[in-house]
């Protein structure tokens, strides 16, 4: 038994009214004189007898119309289903309407959330009156009663497609809290979806195994709207090959085709086009690729780019041909470019020689002559360091310095703080110990301990190759992303590195962005300021013949690949390029790294659907973050007013597993649900089946009136004839 | 006005305050009805004649007396020959209760005998009054003269009921009074155990006289009007019952029926004449129960 109103029993208490007045107050008979008593006494025994009968009786009936009444307004319902089974008690229902992209597949003229919308309105007229409705879909899951059957079917009229959606088991999980918090006796939770794996979860998560469980009587009903045999021709999702690059520089937009229909089905044609913006910003047809797949196939699409100037560019890769499923016909994508990032080499002397193998890393004498190069390279002796102007430079790295003027080290931190990038690779120069270390202190990740020499260790030959062996598999700093899917494809042990600085207390601040395969740190990152600091502790300047043994030949060796290439993302890692992420999926935060000179403190955000929402700064922030971001598509950040002033940009992509129509089999749904009875339907003819079959419980309220009135009618005709008035 | 036989409606009779007035319009208005009904001459006969005046009524006109005096006389009745009653008043506390706060049984009583006792005299019937509790408390020797009329209400006027009873002590100890032949009219409402009173009654009748037995109850001991839950207490013992008077009515009506019809089969018996009377009943049926009992005798 279950009671609407629980407090309310509490009144019951009341019932013991009547017993206190019939002992502490025991009404007075009315008294009279009368000579005849003697013919009265015959009787006397028999009616004192009746007299306590009706005493006891009147009070019973008394006792009882009070705990009637508390017990009426407390609500009381009954939940067995096997009891008194009536259809016309009042439900309290959650429907739980996913709206998921997948939700857009057309058939028969008739979206799946159209038709998921009619079944609702149809189910919500089939409520007993006064039912509560709550409407939740995987777009908000505010889980609340609506006011009325009509707030409820109009709820449902509003309903759209939202990109943005949470798993479908998560919103019946907030569904199912409600239904707990409903006090009415019966509970029946609708699902109305496409049953297609995208939005179905395999594994039932505890949590609702645990809320079903709290729940008594709930009847489960899945209203399965989806497509028998979808067809559909999707992008999966895009992939670039770098998202902020400098002036000139070439980008791979590449994403896949995928082609998901029953076998037996015939081959589509298809052309994949790839639109970027004109000169008035109107996307215009860039490049196209036609492709041809048979159900369940997939091909791979490549669009190379390049020339773009300077700035944001947003672009779209467009599926052409009718499809059921619109929402995965396109991608978006975000380019950010910047100009060619100017690097400051500071090498030892002679730094014409000693700066040459970094320089030619970043930016080699072919690209540079063709001018696709990203990074344009100075180098200076580190002796004059105090006497250049860093603020030009996007990057600075430090190789192998000596003991170096106060006012160096000074103008160098200066410049991390001010928010620039700098790299300090450690060398044989570090000497003496304690004045460098003195000097440079501020900028090292801690106390500089010795030298290491694990080259000399392995009993090689003279001059041969030994050492530590850096690593980059499994790691998970965003410096060493590019390499991580390589894993261990990077022959680092042809590139043994023999000698290296080993440092000890080192700072809170400074973390470890790259180890040794022994586990000793080989390059550390500090955030200092707005900038970033990092320090290798082995040298990138030691030529090949450097005596007595070379620290490592990860520039000079043969083929030196990997020490290119740990130095060119070293070189975008300090000039801001590698965490610049401006292609994000639906209701992902969007996170802009600010420049210092961006001064950025108001912008207007354009988003896909074409609003125009103001937003603002704080002074000093490093980052711009948006949130909310939950239409797929192009957004556009401005500030200054609308020409020049400051442009930022970027995309939001729908993920291509949220819009797999694959379906789920009735088993596993039942699964979903462990113990619980589910109960599928597809019209509405087998729905009413089903219910009629399921639903269940009774409120007892006119029960329990019914009996009040009877306790009252009978109190009343027993106390007049007792208490009557002569 | 009233009407001379309004008189005999007891709720009439107790705004006369005056017991001798109200012994005299009892007996006028038991009269006047009697005049117009199948008992006019049943049992008195005329005993004097005086002149007829305008409204008398002119049935009463003797013939006889005209023809031979050539005026016009009415005759006046009475008995033909004499005999001595004794109105025997119970005095019991009982006696006092009214529920109805109207005229008590005593007081009804009283209103009876003082009414029978007038007649009485105005009959030349010799006439006294015995008043008793447990023991005979008051006695009147009888006379028929004018003044015993006035000594007999003077003395009933005077009589209060506040005592304890003893209705067969109290017959006993006045069969053993009475040396003549007497009409006994007992006024009493009886209230004790028959198996008592019985003997007493017996003994009168042995002794040869005649005995009228007046049971007097209060209107609510006959009809038993209470409702609900009610507690009664007996005045002379003070005893106390709670009841349910609704499911007693019935009950209390068959036992007094059955109480009036024991003393109503035992009286036969003894050819006492009983009355059962209560103090909503008008008087003449009382003062008829006596007529017809004198000329019984005759």
């Amino acid at each position: 038994m279950d009671f609407l109103n629980p407090a309310l029993l509490a009144g019951s208490a009341l019932a013991a009214a009547p017993i206190v007045l019939h002992l502490v107050l025991k009404q007075k008979p009315r008294q009279f004189e009368f000579p005849a008593l003697r013919f009265l006494e015959q009787r006397r025994q028999v009616n004192e007898r009746r007299l306590r009968l009706r005493h006891w009786l009147l009070l019973a009936l008394r006792v009882a119309a009070l705990a009637l009444l508390a017990l009426a307004l407390a609500r009381p319902s009954m939940q067995a289903s096997h009891v008194l089974a009536d259809r016309e008690a009042p439900v309290a229902a959650v429907l739980v309407f996913d709206t998921s992209p997948r939700m857009a597949y057309r058939q028969q003229n008739q979206t799946r959330l159209e038709a998921a919308q009619e079944f609702g309105r149809w189910i919500v007229g089939q409520l007993p009156e006064d039912s509560q409705v709550a409407v939740l879909d995987t777009r908000y899951a505010t889980a609340v009663f609506q006011v009325d059957a009509a707030a409820a079917k109009l709820r449902i009229d509003r309903l759209e497609i939202a990109s943005l959606s949470q798993p479908l088991l998560q919103v019946v999980q907030e569904g199912l809290r409600l239904l707990a918090d409903s006090k009415l006796a019966r509970k029946e939770i609708y699902l109305l979806t496409d049953l297609s794996r995208g939005g179905w979860q395999t594994t039932s998560p505890a949590a609702l195994v645990q809320r079903l469980d709290a729940l008594g009587d709930l009847g489960i009903y899945v209203i399965d709207v989806g497509a028998t045999d979808p067809r559909n021709v999707a992008l999966a999702d895009i992939k670039l090959s770098s998202q902020v690059l400098a002036a000139n520089s070439p980008v791979i937009v590449s994403s896949e085709v995928r082609y998901e229909a029953p076998a037996g089905s015939p081959a589509v044609d298809r052309t994949v086009e790839l639109d970027l913006p004109d000169a008035d910003g109107k996307l215009q047809r860039r490049s196209e690729l036609a492709v041809k797949l048979a159900p369940g196939q997939s091909q791979r699409v490549d669009f190379p780019l390049g020339g773009f100037p300077i700035g944001t560019h947003q672009g779209q890769l467009k599926l052409s041909g009718e499809d059921a499923l619109v929402a995965d016909d396109a991608r978006y994508f975000t380019v950010d470019v910047q100009p060619t990032w100017k690097v400051l080499i500071a090498a030892p002397a002679p730094a014409g020689r000693t700066g040459v193998y970094l320089a030619e890393a970043l930016a080699p004498e072919q690209w540079r002559k063709q001018g696709l190069a990203r990074f344009h390279c100075d180098v200076i002796d580190w002796q004059r360091l105090d006497a250049t102007e860093l603020a030009p430079y996007t990057a600075v790295f430090l190789l192998d310095p000596g003991p170096m003027t106060p006012a160096a080290w000074q103008r160098l931190l200066e410049y991390v703080h001010a928010g620039g990038g700098a790299a300090i690779c450690l060398g044989r120069r570090a000497q003496p110990l304690e004045e460098f270390q003195r000097a440079a202190d501020p900028l090292l990740p801690g106390r500089l301990e010795g030298i290491d020499a694990p080259g000399d260790d392995a009993a090689g030959a003279a001059g041969a190759t030994t050492g530590a062996i850096l690593r980059t598999a499994g790691t998970s700093h965003p410096l060493l992303s590019k390499f991580v899917p390589l894993a261990d494809a990077v022959p680092w042990d042809a590139f043994p590195v023999a000698r290296r600085w080993r440092f000890a207390d080192t700072r809170e601040q400074s973390a470890v962005a790259m180890s040794f395969a022994d586990g000793q740190p080989a390059m550390f990152e500090q955030r200092l300021g707005r900038g970033r600091l990092l320090t290798l502790v082995t040298s990138l300047s030691d030529q090949p013949d450097e005596r007595p043994i070379p620290w490592n030949q990860l520039l000079t060796g043969l083929e030196p690949w990997p020490g290119f290439m740990l130095a060119n993302e070293m070189a975008l890692y300090l000039v801001d390029s590698t965490e610049g992420q401006l292609n994000y999926a639906v209701g992902q935060t969007a996170a802009l790294r600010l420049r210092p000179d961006d001064h950025v403190t108001s912008y207007v955000l354009t988003t896909p659907t074409g609003d125009n929402l103001k937003g603002s700064v704080a002074a000093a922030a490093e980052t711009l973050t948006v949130a909310g971001n939950e239409w797929p598509g192009h957004y556009q950040l401005r500030s200054g007013g609308t020409e020049g002033g400051w442009r930022r940009g970027y995309s939001a992509n729908v993920p291509a597993d949220a819009s797999r129509l694959e379906r789920v089999a009735p088993d596993e749904v039942q699964s979903t649900f462990g113990k619980r009875t589910v109960h599928v339907a597809r019209s509405q003819a087998e729905m009413e089946r089903e219910i009629s079959t399921s639903r269940v419980g009774r409120e007892l309220y006119p029960l329990v009136m019914v009996v009040l009135a009877v306790a009252l009618g009978l109190e009343q005709i027993l106390a007049n004839r007792f208490y009557r008035q002569v | 006005m009233p009407t001379a036989e309004s008189y005999l409606r007891p709720e009439v009779i107790r705004q006369i305050s005056r017991l001798d007035l109200r012994a005299q319009f009892i007996v006028r208005g038991f009269l006047q009805g009697l005049h117009a009904s199948p008992f006019h001459g049943f049992s008195v006969e005329f005993s004097e004649h005086r002149e007829y005046t305008a409204g008398d009524d002119p049935k009463g006109i003797d013939w006889l007396v005209y023809a031979k005096t050539d005026k016009y006389y009415i005759k006046k009745f009475e008995a033909e020959t004499n005999i001595t009653g004794y109105l025997v008043m119970d005095l019991s506390r009982s006696m006092a209760y009214t529920f109805r706060q109207e005229l008590t049984k005593f007081d009804y009583g009283i209103c009876l005998a003082a009414a029978l006792g007038y007649l009485m005299i105005h009959q030349q019937d010799p006439v006294g009054l015995v008043a008793f509790d447990d023991r005979i408390r008051h006695s009147l020797a009888p006379a028929s003269k004018r003044t015993q009329l006035a000594n007999i209400l003077s003395l009933l006027a005077n009589l209060q009921p506040t005592g304890q009873t003893d209705i067969a002590a109290s017959l006993s100890q006045l069969a053993a009074m009475l040396k003549h032949h007497s009409l006994v009219m007992i006024f009493s409402d009886l209230l004790a155990p028959p198996d008592e009173v019985f003997p007493a009654l017996r003994q009168l009748r042995y002794g040869g006289h005649d005995v009228i037995l007046f049971h007097i109850l209060d209107e609510a001991e006959v009809q038993f009007p209470f409702q609900g839950l009610v507690e009664l207490e007996e005045p002379e013992t003070n005893e106390r019952l709670t009841i349910d008077a609704n499911h007693f009515r019935a009950d209390y009506q068959r036992q007094i029926e059955v109480f009036r019809e024991e003393y109503r089969r035992e009286c036969f018996q003894r050819r006492i004449d009983y009355v059962a009377l209560d103090t909503s009943m008008q008087f003449d049926k009382a003062l008829m129960e006596y007529l017809v009992n004198r000329r019984a005798r005759f």
